[in-house]
């Protein structure tokens, strides 16, 4: 939608130059740099986790639905 | 009036779609990998934010890196050889039998190792990275023998062991021997120079 985008552009324009200055994230000394970077890898690695738990766990349900097709189970035992 | 005592037909039940011991370690291995990310982030922040020249902290010895890359071969080799067993489970008791001598190379080496930094005054106490090395070292050489011990059970009592909790125990020694790569490069990197001796302890 060209509205949308336009909004979203100018909000863009407009971001206050103060978030550029944060003392952690753009200071080039090594240990602030190394900070941003493990704040980073913490973040997204329990994330990246849960997803890969996700997906194992979605996968063995197909697997196992496709099994069940191929040879239904009687009702009773 | 004739009262029928037989037992009613009991529905079918699906089997699982995943084994409760593998879902279970797999949780477990979730909270492992975050505890070790944890320590080894710590690590390395505190690494980077130590003056220059100041880390590792002077006076601490240099990592015997080569000795120790050999006995890593070993763990990759009992990994190796336990999801060979995985897959041939009529050779898995025989696979197990040599995985775990090779397993308990590793943590033979790891004591040997230990006993040495401490007899030259490496502590836990000496210094930040003594203290780092003995916790994260250290917490990776107990998991390794936790690891050991239980697939050293499964080896003895195979035939009487669910095939859902080998399948967990091959799972946790699968993380106990992929973490190792990871804690090397991290805490032998940088002892690993070409101007410094492979085996200054």
């Amino acid at each position: 939608m060209p509205s949308r985008a336009l909004v979203v552009s100018l909000a863009l324009l407009v971001l206050p130059r103060v978030a550029f200055a944060c003392s952690t994230c753009m200071d080039p000394r090594e240990g602030n740099r190394m900070l941003l970077s493990v704040t980073i890898v913490l973040s997204l690695l329990p994330l990246c986790l849960m997803a890969g738990i996700g997906a194992y766990v979605w996968s063995r349900v197909r697997r196992a639905e496709r099994l069940a097709t191929l040879s239904p189970l009687p009702e009773t035992e | 009036m004739a009262v029928d005592s037989s037992p009613l037909p009991r529905p079918r039940r699906a089997p699982a779609v995943i084994e409760s011991e593998v879902f279970a370690m797999i949780v477990w291995i979730f909270a492992e990998v975050m505890m070790f990310a944890g320590f080894l982030s710590a690590y390395n922040l505190v690494g980077a934010r130590a003056p220059a020249g100041w880390w590792p902290p002077p006076g601490d010895p240099i990592l015997p890196w080569a000795p120790t890359a050999g006995a890593s071969v070993a763990l990759v080799f009992s990994a190796a050889l336990v999801v060979w067993g995985g897959f041939r489970p009529l050779h898995e008791r025989r696979a197990l039998g040599i995985a775990v001598p090779l397993g308990a190379v590793f943590v033979v080496y790891q004591i040997v190792e230990f006993a040495r930094l401490l007899s030259v005054g490496f502590t836990l106490q000496s210094s930040a990275g003594g203290g780092f090395f003995f916790t994260i070292v250290g917490a990776h050489a107990l998991h390794a023998i936790a690891g050991l011990g239980a697939l050293a059970w499964v080896a003895a009592r195979r035939g009487n062991v669910t095939e859902g909790l080998a399948k967990a125990i091959r799972l946790y020694w699968y993380f106990v021997v992929l973490l190792w790569p990871v804690i090397y490069a991290v805490i032998y990197g940088p002892s690993i120079s070409p101007g410094l001796p492979a085996l200054a302890i």
